[in-house]
């Protein structure tokens, strides 16, 4: 291999670049694979055509893995440079990609942000212009990957291979798939030779498995109860729209289904992992779903109000697919239902200030209401939302739902996304807390606010392209409405099973699916595990026998599934408890080596700094940051206004600054910047956050009793704040007993065994609180413990 | 008479009629006023005037002196003939050759010492505060200005706009000031928040903020610049126009636009990446660039604005340096003084003062065996200083930076840090103490010998060590300690009291005796910061639970119905056997203890946050985070018989 391959091997690397300015026309532009000379801001065929594109799609138990390869022809006679754009399905994650130079492929390769930073610069410098693949903001629910492809052969072709994943939800006991082949914009792409695969394979009984898109019509290979297998060849074809996967889960009741992998590491021959790293004979994996089918038998009346957004963000295919979706959420109301409208985009303007029936002539009134407005101005979400929890209030009864119809980028009034879902939760606080139910439309929508706006009551959100069929988006929140949700959900299993995740990150409902994973160390004949939860008041109680093998590699994806759950835990332990070396490192190491970006190859500046502990704790507030050895200086930019730079301690090897919390500073989540220099002048800045917590959680015991008898069971209900971490009951003579919070009884709940033998007399119980900055606070009750009966 | 006693009813009704008719008219004057005084607001409102108070500043009276470190400087101006700088520890006043001629604070009747800007406008000083508004000097007498209905925080800096005063602040938003009213400018009804910096060009006012990028503000119009945009980072240092471009200096960089007017479509490119930009200047032929380490850096106009022009002019090592220009003269300001710039020399305008504090936060005070001060800084290391005040040394290094607690042993003083416990003998020479000795953690809170014993007591985060050097055992939470995070030490014959994050230990016979938590006894807070004894009485103090005194009878007395709960800095407790002195956030509270008299202290000190107290026959020496006050008893004795 010649030095400058090796160099284009080192060069191509997957980095996050979320600081990266991305030009406006690309992204308009952005949809599956394009390739644009870089003396153009748009695809020209007469330069460079598409000339292959084969979509390889297997969904494996709802994990869908597509393959995508292109061949772009280049019709120059001078060797060209061009940016390759391709948009994932907002749940999509990129696991590969390669460039082919003639016969060689070159992978790409996560790296830290730092390396290939480092690498790209000298390679540039060297005048060698190397392949540089980025990504948006993965967390942040877009996700438009472009590289920089160079030489592209005069009269030559370039080979391009993209591979990614995502986990399809269940949902109204369905699945959907969709691969984005329609360009936006207007514009739209010829392939010479379009070859598309599908291969469904699933434990539940799969149905109705239909291909919604007119414009390719696959062949049916086969369709079984648990298979399907369709394809597709054909030439000179236009890319006019995206290519739809439906298909329908015959579960009468609730089940719990698994799946088991275990199988040698592999090492690829492209891997630059050190292949001592792979073991031999590694712990299993596993996957169990649960598919939700408590037949309720009667949907309820719902309430809903439509919040529409009308600024002019939603120019475009954007407002025609609100519209659309305005009118089938009107049209599936009953005449018994009430419903209300706003539209907002900078101010708000309602229908009517009382909820109205659901009769035919409101439902037109309605849609004309929308008609007769004008896209107007920029975007305040907040106001809108405020507007929609003032009026929903009308609303008679508990049903209190509220469908947002937008693409969620506020861009006038509060602006801020944690402050809009503050806002919104805050004023959310009433008897009765409104559901949220959101559309987001548009591949630039901000998906996860709306999330996280869903999330804390009981809502959902979706989203589509402005491309798709909106029916299916409409037609899963048009249920859910309807329905209270599935919650509670916790696992049991015994101990040969161990790091096992939910993937799971929305609020679940009846028809809709919970999966985890985890691995198994000992191959075992048959497993049991089991999940409880409730389905509004109603118990749940599911279980699964599995069988562990010792060796079975059909469901290859679950190694890569189980990382991800894994990362993505870590992160959420470090975010309450500050970061650690060790889970970075960890982090680092799983996500090169089944690529994925995560905030340390991704989002982190190079150099890597750490910050501990992120929990500043009473009386000791020091910020603590370890870096990179090449750091020579650190500077700290609190959020109070003031600077401060770090000394290093060299016994301890970290940059450390002791700084005066202001008196009236609130106990709170606060952002720090650091402004780092290397030994080569080079500057780097950093964002991150600390807690401060000076106040112990307030705590509230109660007991049905005080006065037991030997060999009695002591229940214990305490409340306490939400920053609690810990709540611990204590009787002496006894162990200590852990509180939890119970979602059927909304308090933390704990048992305690008044041992048969304790002698009669008075005690005293204990009940501690303890948050994550070790405030504690504490209520001691008198027990009189009589003889047993 | 009997025609009287029949009219009785009659009278009486009248009576009541007219009372009546009282209550109501009052009733009416009382409405009228209120209405009067609610259109009056709306319309102030509507004008975005903000309602301000004045009040003229007397001085305060004898017995007090402040000791602090004038070095820490913001900036100068320059008025009526002399150069006036506003410091950390005052106003300072130097003649037109730099002699130092007076220094302004306190005990002048300043409302707080902490100074952050100055301008002259109308032939008047104005003074920015880091909280108490704004001060205007005529040269003779001080006055203050401060807005009643806002969260008074820093005035961060101060434009002179010739009709008007431009009063950029923290977090009250931007005000201007015509002479007689303040009126708040708002950006769009958006109040502008945390702003560090204000230019006037011709009809367009540049506003930069620390966390927010910048706005521009037109009479009709306005425009707002974040990172968005391309600026490098949202926290502003300057603004300025060089040829075709608009240069915008953040801490991270400089980023350009060009020129054409900045409007929504403006975007910025970074061209220099700069971290710790902490001032620029433009002057005739250079832009000049000052980083937070005081390195002073050149960039001619007529280059690209990128690393490879920059040119190193010198560096002054210090911190928070940033450049201004007064007359003419380049001068720059920082936490370890003020300088002139002139052709690349350098020279020191303040005058020196070998005695004063080489920090402000003032973190651990004790007076030792001869009389000599210890002055522990919560980031700086200690200083000595003699009987009559002269300092004999400063000590500061790697480890010996940032102390928590002095104690003064016959032999020895142990001076409790971050990085372990340095232990000097008679001569200064010092012994540290830190994990390699055995210990679990460095950052020691406070240190205790026992009586009659050898044996050290050190307060951990990760429990109570007691032992010797190497030989250390550790009290923890599995030996029944409430907490591991531990911050005061106290013993008596029989046991040593152990204050804790999550409540107040006592140690008998080599076990936990009692806890104290909130559960048991009648602490309010959990969190005990500091323990003292006086005249054979115990007092406790906690964070946000007020001040306590343990009983003989082993319960303990709260005086929170009397002072509050009160927020009790760590160890800031110290007594004579007269009185009991209590640092807190609000200022210094005394208790006599002849006649259980409680009495607080503010005005007098540089600062009211209270972090540490020692004392001597005469004088009481109060550490706080803005230098220490030195009060002499007298000051006292005349506070208990008001």
């Amino acid at each position: 291999m010649n030095q400058r391959r090796l160099y284009l091997i080192l060069a191509i690397t997957l980095i996050l670049a979320c600081y990266l300015p991305f030009s406006a026309s690309f992204e308009s532009l952005a949809q599956s694979g394009v390739l644009i000379p870089s003396n153009s801001n748009r695809p020209d065929e007469k330069i460079l055509s598409l000339s292959i594109m084969n979509v390889d799609i297997l969904i494996d138990n709802q994990h869908a893995r597509v393959k995508v390869l292109q061949i772009f022809d280049n019709h120059q006679s001078n060797i060209l440079e061009g940016k390759y754009i391709f948009a994932l399905p907002t749940s999509g994650t990129i696991s590969d990609f390669a460039i082919w130079e003639n016969n060689t492929r070159i992978p790409g390769v996560i790296m830290e942000k730092r390396r290939a930073e480092a690498v790209y610069g000298s390679l540039t410098n060297a005048s060698v212009d190397p392949g540089l693949l980025q990504q948006d903001d993965e967390r942040g629910g877009s996700s438009a990957f472009s590289v920089k492809v160079f030489p592209i052969p005069a009269y030559g072709s370039k080979r391009l291979e993209l591979e990614y994943t995502e986990i399809l939800p269940i949902e109204e006991l369905s699945s959907h798939f969709s691969f984005p082949l329609k360009p936006e914009a207007g514009y739209t792409q010829q392939v010479d030779q379009l070859n598309i695969h599908i291969l469904v394979l699933s434990n539940n009984t799969i149905s109705s498995t239909k291909i919604n898109s007119k414009n390719y019509k696959m062949e049916i290979l086969k369709s079984t109860a648990n298979e399907f297998e369709a394809s597709y060849q054909a030439s000179n074809v236009n890319l006019t729209e995206d290519l739809e996967l439906i298909y329908q889960l015959n579960v009468p009741n609730s089940q719990l289904n698994s799946i088991a992998y275990r199988a040698p590491e592999l090492i690829s021959a492209y891997d630059l992992r050190d292949p001592s790293l792979a073991k031999p004979n590694p712990d299993g994996y596993f996957q169990a779903t649960a598919v939700f089918n408590e037949q309720q038998s009667k949907s309820s009346n719902s309430n809903v109000l439509l919040l529409l957004d009308t600024s002019l963000s939603m120019y475009g295919d954007k407002l025609v697919k609100a519209i659309e979706a305005l009118e089938l959420f009107l049209n599936s109301l009953k005449p018994q239902e009430k419903f209300n409208l706003i539209l907002f985009n900078e101010a708000t303007s309602e229908l009517s200030t009382t909820p109205l029936p659901a009769t035919k002539e409101n439902i037109s009134k309605a849609i004309n209401f929308v008609k007769e407005s004008m896209l107007y101005g920029g975007t305040d979400l907040e106001k809108g939302l405020t507007k929609a929890l003032e009026l929903v209030n009308n609303f008679p009864g508990e049903s209190k739902n509220i469908i947002i119809i937008s693409d969620a980028n506020a861009t006038i009034g509060n602006i801020q996304k944690s402050s809009i879902l503050d806002a919104f939760n805050k004023n959310n606080k009433g008897e009765i807390q409104a559901r949220l139910f959101a559309l987001g439309l548009g591949n630039d929508a901000a998906n996860n606010l709306l999330d996280q706006l869903v999330k804390d009551c009981n809502g959902y959100s979706i989203s589509a392209r402005e491309t798709e069929d909106i029916n299916f988006s409409v037609q899963r929140i048009i249920d859910k409405v309807h329905k209270p949700n599935i919650n509670s959900l916790s696992a049991d299993y015994d101990n040969n099973f161990y790091q096992v995740y939910s993937i799971n990150d929305k609020n679940i409902f009846d028809q809709g699916s919970y999966t985890f994973v985890g691995r198994y160390r000992k191959p075992q004949l048959q497993a049991t595990l089991t999940l409880e939860g409730f389905f509004g008041n109603r118990p749940i109680n599911l279980s699964t026998d599995l069988l562990l093998p010792e060796f079975d590699d059909l469901h290859s994806h679950l190694p890569r599934l189980w990382a991800r759950a894994r990362v993505d835990a870590l992160l959420r332990e470090m975010d309450i408890e500050g970061e650690r070396e060790d889970y970075i490192a960890e982090i680092i190491r799983l996500a090169q080596k089944y690529k994925f970006v995560t905030p340390y190859t991704s989002f982190i500046a190079a150099p890597r700094a750490l910050l501990r502990p992120r929990l500043i704790q009473p009386g000791d507030p020091v910020i603590r940051v370890k870096t990179d050895e090449s750091i020579k200086q650190v500077f700290v930019v609190l959020p109070f206004g003031e600077t401060l730079p770090l000394t290093y301690l060299a016994e301890e090897k970290i940059w450390e600054v002791r700084f005066f919390a202001p008196a009236s500073l609130p106990d709170g989540v606060y952002k720090c910047r650091l402004l780092m220099t290397d030994k080569q002048g080079q500057g780097f800045q950093e964002e991150k956050s600390f807690v401060i917590d000076s106040n112990a959680p307030k705590l509230q015991v109660k007991l049905a009793s005080t006065t037991l008898h030997a060999g009695d069971e002591l229940n214990i209900k305490a409340s306490a704040d939400k920053d609690t971490i810990r709540l611990i009951a204590k009787l002496y003579g006894l162990s200590p007993v852990n509180l939890h919070w119970s979602a059927k009884e909304q308090t933390n709940i704990g048992k305690m065994l008044i041992p048969n033998d304790l002698p009669a007399g008075n005690y005293t119980l204990s009940v501690i609180a303890e948050d994550g900055a070790y405030n504690q606070s504490s209520q001691e009750i008198n027990l009189t413990i009589l003889p047993k009966y | 008479m009997k025609n009287w006693y029949n009219k009785k009813p009659i009278i009486f009704s009248l009576v009541i009629i007219f009372s009546l008719v009282i209550a109501l008219k009052f009733f009416y004057i009382q409405k009228q006023t209120e209405l009067a005084l609610l259109k009056s607001q709306t319309e102030l409102s509507k004008q975005n005037i903000i309602k301000h108070r004045k009040e003229s500043l007397p001085p305060l009276n004898n017995h007090i002196n402040t000791l602090a470190n004038t070095k820490e400087v913001n900036t100068i101006a320059f008025y009526q003939g002399n150069y006036y700088i506003a410091a950390k520890a005052g106003l300072l006043k130097y003649s037109s050759r730099g002699k130092q001629l007076e220094i302004f604070n306190n005990l002048n009747g300043l409302p707080e010492n902490d100074l952050t800007t100055l301008t002259v406008w109308n032939d008047k000083l104005y003074i920015g505060t880091n909280s108490k508004g704004l001060l205007v000097f005529d040269g003779k007498e001080f006055q203050r200005y401060w807005w009643p209905d806002l969260k008074t925080e820093a005035i961060t800096t101060l434009l002179n706009d010739y009709g008007r005063l431009l009063i950029g602040t923290f977090a009250t938003g931007l005000l201007e000031f015509d002479g007689s009213k303040f009126r708040e400018i708002k950006s769009n009804g958006q109040k502008i928040k945390s702003i560090t910096w204000l230019e006037k060009q011709e009809n367009q006012l540049f506003i930069g903020t620390f966390d927010d990028g910048f706005w521009v503000v037109e009479p009709t119009k306005s425009e707002h610049f974040t990172t968005a945009q391309g600026l490098a980072s949202n926290r502003i240092i300057g603004i300025t126009q060089i040829n075709n471009q608009f240069i915008v200096a953040t801490d991270f960089g400089l980023s350009i636009a060009s020129l054409g007017g900045l409007n929504e479509k403006t975007t910025f490119q970074t061209t220099l990446v700069f971290p710790t930009l902490s001032s620029f200047l433009k002057t005739k032929n250079d832009l000049v660039l000052v980083k937070d380490s005081g390195e002073i850096f050149q960039l001619p106009l007529d280059k690209d604005i990128q690393n490879k022009n920059l040119r190193l002019l010198t560096k002054i090592p210090t911190t928070n340096a940033h450049i201004t220009k007064v007359e003419n003269q380049l001068y720059l300001a920082s936490n370890s003084g003020l300088w002139k710039l002139d052709n690349n020399k350098v020279e020191n305008f303040l005058a020196n003062n070998p005695n004063s504090l080489s920090a402000n936060m003032v973190s651990a005070l004790a007076i030792d065996n001869i009389g000599q001060l210890w002055v522990g800084y919560f980031r700086n290391g200690i200083d000595i200083f003699s009987v009559k005040g002269q300092k004999i040394i400063h000590l500061e290094n790697e480890y010996l930076r940032e102390v928590n607690h002095i104690f003064i042993q016959k032999d020895n003083v142990l001076v409790s840090t971050s990085q372990g416990l340095i232990n000097f003998d008679k001569k200064l020479n010092i012994k540290r103490l830190s994990k390699s000795n055995g210990l679990l953690n460095h950052n020691i809170s406070s240190s205790y010998l026992l009586p009659n014993s050898d044996n050290l007591l050190l307060a951990t985060a990760k429990g109570l060590a007691i032992g010797k050097e190497n030989k250390f055992s550790l009290l923890t939470k599995v030996q029944g300690l409430p907490s591991n995070n531990t911050y005061s030490i106290l013993a008596d014959d029989k046991s040593i009291y152990i204050a804790t994050l999550t409540g107040l230990a006592k140690f008998t016979n080599g076990k936990v005796a009692r806890i104290y938590k909130d559960s048991n006894s009648s602490l309010k807070a959990n969190w005990i910061t500091a323990l003292q004894s006086a005249n054979n009485q115990l007092f406790i103090g906690t964070y946000g639970g007020g001040i306590y005194e343990l009983l003989p009878t082993g319960e303990l007395h709260s005086f929170v119905p009397e002072i509050g709960r009160l927020v009790i800095n760590l160890n800031a407790m110290f007594s004579d056997n007269d009185r009991l002195y209590v640092g807190t956030l609000s200022g210094l509270w005394i208790y006599q203890l002849n006649n259980q008299q409680w009495q607080q202290i503010k005005l007098e000190l540089p600062e009211i946050n209270v972090l540490s107290i020692t004392g001597d026959q005469n004088s009481i020496y109060v550490g706080t985070t803005n230098g220490i006050a030195k009060i002499e008893k007298e000051f006292f004795n005349k506070l208990n018989n008001r």
